[in-house]
């Protein structure tokens, strides 16, 4: 009687084995020759990628960016949200922010075209590369949610983040939001409103949804005299939020994710869409940096390539 | 019958699997840490019942999963990473592991780790530490309400990025029974000649609070 359950113990044994093996071996940081270290937040693989640059002559790839880019300068604006993470004090766009401005001002290695960046002394927020300028702001005073609240600057903070974002959507040719969704009611650049217990009050930002308001009410404001820009929402299943209502105002080039987003993800996201955008990346490989194999995080690029 | 070494080897096999799967559990319940309030207090709850947990995340703190690992010992308040995240400080290479300590002091170690943040700030130039590094480590010292030295605050107010210069003055600024009021003078006089506008702005601030 013992004896077939041992050996079917040791059966199950050897398959685990194999197939622990089997996983192992198709573990992206362990390939022979892996470029992605997996502890390096915003390491970026070197990757051969078909561009508008070195695509066919009139391809789809090349009409669509012609069309995207109209003029010389290429304007980017990325708005940081207010990162707060409630019920905790802790708040931390301005740190995610810094962990970016070091990555685009870093010297660019192969394959890489969102790095670079020279920042302008007299507005810091302003960063130049040859025909590219990225506004980058962050909403936060501080690291404390209590002690922003009665901050006197704080206010002034949100205001900056989030016209860079609102105003970024007439003035650019791409616009990234990287913060909270507040189920709906989001984008948001402020405080959060707090329920009991130093929670996020929910249930007012679905009431109210202010952040989504001021959105459509800009996106409303677009006219046709410009491409409309492509406009980034690299927040928690802001496609499940925010999209159908978007495409409701009009047709808008759009990145959303479909999922939860845990801030690395979001960051790197957004990273991977920023060196497509620049890099001018065609339509496969964008989709394919935007949807790593080797990483939770997923985003939906939609609109983009349709006009080619 | 199986032989003495290959016995062991299945064994150890077995001991194994089930750890794989916790991982992949504690990856997907850490994920869930950031969403609406009942989720978040649902996978507080299940990770909190995951057995061996503190172990299995002191060796993710260096793998691919470091981030959602720094996450859950900060939710955790898991204090036995402690000597662990000291040791990956030194390398820090984006406040992360510096944010993750600072989660966890309490009154039996805040001293020492107090210690800690102001050498690898006052070493800071020195191992070429990133700024938001520097940022997190004077962000830190100001809730401890550490006293710096005028020349440390002096060289961060020298940095081209105007986040340090303005977390110089806001370390000023959260100071409590302000002890160096002339040298807080001496900060907002170079703040309001900053080219930033964060920078002049909480200079202006500061000084109407410091009349």
């Amino acid at each position: 009687m013992k004896r077939p359950l041992f050996y079917l113990a040791i059966a199950a044994a050897v398959l685990v084995l194999a197939l622990n093996i089997v996983l192992y071996r198709m573990a992206p940081n362990v390939k022979i020759g892996a470029i992605r270290p997996p502890s390096e937040l915003l390491s970026l693989p070197p990757k051969t990628v078909q561009t508008a640059g070195n695509a066919a002559a009139g391809s789809p790839c090349q009409r669509a960016y012609q069309k995207f880019y109209p003029g010389g300068l290429v304007k980017i604006r990325i708005a940081f949200g207010y990162k707060d993470s409630r019920p905790s004090r802790f708040v931390g766009d301005r740190y995610e922010k810094l962990m970016l401005l070091h990555y685009l001002t870093s010297p660019c290695e192969e394959g890489n075209f969102a790095c670079g960046f020279k920042r302008n002394v007299q507005d810091p927020d302003l960063l130049t590369k040859d025909k590219v300028e990225i506004r980058v702001t962050h909403s936060s005073v501080g690291p404390d949610d209590e002690l922003n609240r009665v901050d006197p600057l704080q206010e002034v903070q949100s205001a900056l983040s989030e016209s860079n974002f609102l105003e970024g959507l007439h003035e650019a040719n791409v616009v990234f939001y990287n913060g909270h969704s507040r189920d709906g009611g989001g984008p948001d650049f402020e405080p959060p409103k707090l329920a009991p217990h130093g929670l996020v009050n929910y249930d007012w930002y679905l009431r109210h949804r202010p952040g989504e308001t001021k959105l459509l009410e800009s996106l409303r404001g677009l006219g046709n005299d410009r491409p409309r820009p492509l406009l980034g929402l690299f927040s928690c299943r802001s496609g499940d939020h925010f999209l159908a209502k978007m495409e409701k105002v009009g047709k808008l080039p759009s990145i959303t994710s479909p999922r939860l987003y845990f801030y690395t993800d979001a960051l790197r996201s957004m990273l991977e869409a920023l060196n497509a955008v620049i890099g001018r990346y065609c339509e496969k490989d964008f989709n394919d940096v935007l949807n790593p194999k080797d990483s939770f995080g997923r985003a939906r690029l939609k609109s983009f390539f349709e006009n080619g | 019958m199986l032989t003495p070494p290959f016995r062991y080897l299945c064994v150890l096999v077995l001991a194994l699997a089930p750890a794989a799967t916790r991982a992949s559990e504690w990856v997907a319940l850490a994920r869930k840490i950031g969403s609406s309030n009942q989720a978040h207090r649902d996978s507080v709850a299940a990770l909190k019942k995951i057995k061996g947990l503190d172990a299995e995340l002191i060796t993710a703190v260096t793998g691919k999963n470091k981030y959602l690992a720094l996450e859950v010992i900060t939710e955790l308040k898991m204090k036995s990473a402690i000597p662990r995240l000291i040791a990956l400080s030194e390398t820090d290479e984006n406040g992360a592991v510096h944010l993750t300590l600072a989660s966890l002091i309490d009154a039996t170690n805040a001293k020492g780790l107090e210690n800690l943040f102001l050498e690898h700030l006052n070493d800071a130039a020195e191992k070429g530490r990133p700024d938001v590094v520097r940022l997190v480590l004077l962000d830190t010292l100001a809730r401890f309400q550490t006293l710096l030295d005028v020349n440390l605050l002096h060289s961060l107010f020298a940095s081209p990025t105007p986040e340090l210069r303005h977390g110089v003055l806001y370390y000023l600024s959260l100071q409590k029974n302000q002890k160096r009021p002339e040298l807080v003078k001496r900060f907002i006089e170079l703040g309001k000649k900053d080219p930033a506008d964060l920078v002049r702005s909480r200079a202006l601030t500061l000084a109407k609070a410091n009349p």
